[in-house]
């Protein structure tokens, strides 16, 4: 099920609420779980039981593992985790690598080996990849084994992240697994996160996507170079918006049921850098590599040869992950070179160039970069490249392209100006100042909004400036929610970008 | 207080929505989007397990959402608020909806191809064939800037050069453009009106050498004034102007039109019952059927002394008689090959033969239209097409 859709709004996300916040907190775990189950199997029933195997593996491993450990027999409990790793990894490769191996292999002359062609269970190297973090978490004794299963599949199969991120890591929610709090405040918050999410993925990136879609399937005595760099920038929205979007809905669904997921994007693209960019993009993920392939492999402290092996390995796997394609391979070591640029030179000079064009510099490549993503068969990229860059035979521009530039440009400045912290900035000073607070008492009670504790004269007045805000608020809220229930229930173009992850 | 209000206004969106959806009564069709909507999935151990049943239940909530018809607008009102033009393959034209053209050259060399193929195997036909352009063509003008249309002149200068030289090709589109100010084409329709029709009618009559009914002969209609049409079905918006159903009547004639298809025969061109469904169009002869005969009951009246009705009524094709009344002479009979733009001509055309023998290739597979011809004892075959629709249908192989 996805996020995006009517039946998860008006059917799906009631139901859950409702049993959720009248069930007894003894069990509200195992509510999450059920749930969590029937949402993960309403489109892919069968591979529930993939994801109870790995469940089963990462639960007895980590027991293992932790009773081990207890008794000093490091040995017996590295065996361990790396049977958990093992066995986990290996069905994620089976299912996810497999096809694109056999059918490698056997284009090699004279070798024949039966092709495995299975579809991909719905988030698998998410779910994998956070099982990896428990069992690694367990014996580098950054969280205690959890002795209930019920909790690990709560926490394995927690549909907000489930099947597009963010990856949570065991001990981020391990306390909160067994006590957390859910209030109003948190709530609140848990709504403005969950409706801007969804505003980014379904009146953003869906008609981004729509762009992309068109111009990349242009024939070629339409297309033009113009149009060409328009594609790849309505990719480049798509992405994010898309992307972030879905960790937006993901943190707020999270927190309705009061677990906090820490922040997967950061404004990437206001980067000046690609080194900022990876700061700033899929944090979750680009932390999972650093925490648990990089520095385990040394990082960089044993010598510069090491190093760069190790940053090569970490952005070959990165590419890797998000799909069985050597386009993502390819994409994950263009990034590799280009950090590895940054790292030995580039990255000072940045520093004193003018922002604009350190700006500039960025997003060129990131686009660049998501150009090869985007293609995944050679001769489609091959092609978008070069008509980007004027060795297409394109012309410059013709009269579709003026008319894409009026139907789409004003879509496009809105998408921009979205892309960056400014409306966010905006909001929190247009609510502050409604609110009636001044900057010391906003920076004081930002952990603790608390409007009624105050008894003095003000009260009312700081109520009635509540007030507005709050109707301020409900406005653009309100605006979201129905327009995104309009191009839903429009069926507007609405594509799941993370099939191949 | 800001959490308090965010909190209730989401969770009342939700429950509105949700609850809205399971009190309101599901509906079979859209009215407003011409077309029937999902309804609950079947629930079966097999459609669990295959997705179909979430698949179908995922249609059936989309479909079934309360304030549909308003969210499908707010949508498509939104696209037109930031300047998209182009929604569903349909363009908004300064106050009108148009469809795009994009020339299928190969479908149309394949249509013009069996067209010329059956008038070069049946040389003792007269073959006439009438070609309307779109609203696209005649309304260039008014479509968006830079709007990417393929032209509807170039797709019939194409056929003219095409088109065997047994067929009389009449091309209707000078006429149409130099009469554009006037209610030719539905602004919510893919159709024209009957004004439009009335231009094809008298370009028609002209190629075919008979003398077209005067225009002040007519008793002119406005029926209805609330028409919404099916390219607004496509793209609704809120504040799309309606369009007015015309009927040109001539009082002084009487008619039999006979659906054979179907079964019954009325005594009148046009079925008003349509003019309170949602597609008013098929007022003008009940809309598309696979066969249907009209008679002109006023001409035999005017010609034939020894007229009486045909009384042999029956209910199925098979049964229908078709033989020649030898009173009919095979001159003032003829067979149209046509898509839907010729409902709205044909009520005109009926003036001007005893009896006009309808065909649609999309619906007709009985016989090919070469063996209803010679059955029938008739030699004049007259073409109504748009060009849309040559430009997208693959029935022509059914005339012979």
């Amino acid at each position: 099920m996805l996020f995006s859709s009517i039946t998860f709004l008006f059917a799906f996300l009631p139901v859950v609420l409702l049993v959720y916040y009248i069930s007894p907190r003894a069990i509200k775990n195992f509510v999450l779980m059920v749930f969590s189950l029937l949402f993960y199997a309403w489109g892919e029933p069968k591979y529930v039981f993939v994801m109870l195997a790995s469940i089963i593996v990462g639960y007895v491993m980590g027991l293992l593992t932790d009773y081990y450990v207890n008794k000093e027999k490091i040995k017996a409990a590295k065996w361990m985790v790396a049977l958990a790793v093992i066995i986990n990894l290996g069905i994620l490769f089976f299912f996810k690598y497999m096809g694109f191996f056999t059918d490698n292999i056997n284009k090699i002359p004279h070798i024949h080996i039966k092709a495995v062609n299975l579809s991909l269970p719905l988030g698998i190297s998410f779910y994998t990849f956070q099982i990896l973090t428990y069992s690694v978490d367990v014996y580098r004794r950054t969280a205690k084994p959890q002795k209930n299963i019920i909790n690990l599949a709560t926490y394995i199969t927690l549909f907000p992240q489930l099947i597009a991120g963010p990856i949570v890591r065991y001990e981020t929610v391990a306390k909160q697994l067994e006590e957390r709090r859910e209030n109003v405040d948190d709530f609140g918050e848990c709504v403005r996160r969950f409706v801007t999410g969804l505003g980014k993925k379904v009146l953003i990136a869906n008609m981004a996507g729509e762009i992309f879609n068109t111009l990349s399937k242009l024939p070629k005595d339409q297309n033009t170079i113009v149009l060409s760099w328009i594609c790849s920038i309505a990719f480049t929205l798509q992405i994010y918006f898309d992307f972030s979007g879905y960790s937006d809905m993901a943190i707020g669904l999270g927190r309705m049921f009061g677990f906090k997921f820490l922040e997967n994007f950061n404004y990437p693209y206001i980067s000046k850098s690609l080194t900022e960019f990876w700061r700033r993009w899929h944090i979750s993920l680009s932390t999972w590599f650093r925490d648990y392939v990089y520095i385990p492999l040394g990082g960089n402290r044993k010598g510069t040869a090491k190093t760069y092996r190790n940053l090569f390995i970490v952005w070959f796997l990165t590419g890797f992950w998000h799909g069985a394609s050597w386009n993502f391979m390819i994409w994950g070591l263009y990034y590799f070179v280009l950090l590895v640029i940054e790292k030995v030179w580039l990255l000072k000079k940045l520093e004193k160039w003018p922002k604009l064009l350190a700006h500039l510099y960025a997003l060129f490549f990131i686009n660049f970069g998501w150009v090869i993503f985007a293609y995944d068969k050679f001769g489609e990229l091959k092609t978008a490249v070069r008509n980007m860059f004027g060795f297409g035979g394109l012309s410059l521009t013709n009269n579709y392209t003026v008319y894409i530039l009026l139907s789409y440009g004003l879509f496009l400045l809105i998408a921009f100006v979205a892309a960056t912290p400014y409306p966010r900035e905006l909001a929190v000073k247009l609510i502050a100042k409604l609110e009636g607070k001044s900057k010391e008492e906003d920076a004081g009670d930002k952990s603790n909004i608390n409007e009624e504790s105050g008894k003095n004269n003000g009260v009312k007045n700081v109520e009635r400036r509540g007030i507005a805000a709050g109707i301020l608020e409900a406005v653009f809220l309100l605006f979201v929610l129905l327009m995104s229930t309009a191009f839903l229930a429009s069926e507007a173009f609405n594509p799941f970008l993370y099939f191949r992850f | 207080m800001r959490n308090r209000i965010t909190v209730t206004i989401f969770i009342l969106y939700i429950l509105v929505f949700a609850v809205g959806s399971i009190i309101a009564k599901d509906r079979i069709f859209s009215d407003m989007e011409n077309r029937n909507l999902a309804q609950f999935p079947e629930v079966s151990a097999k459609s669990v397990f295959s997705g179909d049943f979430s698949d179908g239940f995922e249609e059936y909530m989309s479909d079934q959402i309360i304030f549909k018809d308003f969210l499908v607008k707010l949508k498509v009102t939104e696209n037109k608020a930031l300047n998209q033009t182009y929604v569903n393959s349909i363009y908004f034209a300064d106050g009108r909806y148009i469809r795009d053209y994009k020339e299928n050259t190969a479908l149309i060399d394949k249509n013009v191809g069996f067209v010329n193929e059956f008038a070069e195997a049946n040389p003792d036909f007269n073959i006439t064939w009438l070609m309307v352009p779109n609203a696209c063509y005649v309304y260039e003008d008014s479509m968006p800037s830079y709007a990417d249309v393929d032209s509807q002149a170039a797709t019939i200068g194409h056929i003219k050069d095409y088109v065997s030289d047994k067929i009389d090709f009449v091309d209707v589109s000078d006429e149409l453009v130099s009469a554009k100010d006037d209610y030719i084409y539905y602004k919510t329709d893919h159709h024209w009106t009957m004004n439009g029709a009335y231009i094809g009618y008298k370009k028609l009559c002209e190629a075919l050498g008979r003398e077209p009914v005067e225009k002040d002969t007519y008793k002119i209609e406005v029926v209805r004034d609330d028409f919404l049409g099916t390219l607004y079905s496509d793209a609704p918006v809120f504040n799309a102007d309606t369009d007015e159903i015309i009927l040109y009547v001539n009082e002084n004639n009487s008619y039999t039109v006979d659906y054979i298809d179907k079964g019954f025969k009325q005594d009148s061109l046009y079925n008003y019952e349509k003019l309170d469904i949602k597609d008013k169009y098929q007022v003008y002869l009940d809309g598309n059927h696979a066969i249907i005969r009209i008679r002109n009951n006023s001409y035999l009246d005017a010609n034939k002394d020894n007229n009486k009705d045909d009384d042999s009524e029956s209910n199925s094709i098979a049964e229908i008689d078709y033989e020649v009344s030898d009173n009919i002479t095979s001159a003032n009979r003829v067979i149209i090959v046509k898509d839907s733009y010729a409902h709205s001509l044909l009520p005109l055309l009926a003036d001007n033969y005893e009896e006009i023998i309808v065909v649609d290739l999309r619906y007709y597979h009985e016989k090919t239209v070469s063996e209803l011809a010679h059955e029938e004892g008739i030699s004049d075959i007259i073409f109504i097409n748009n060009v849309d629709f040559i430009n997208s249908d693959d029935n022509f192989l059914w005339l012979m």
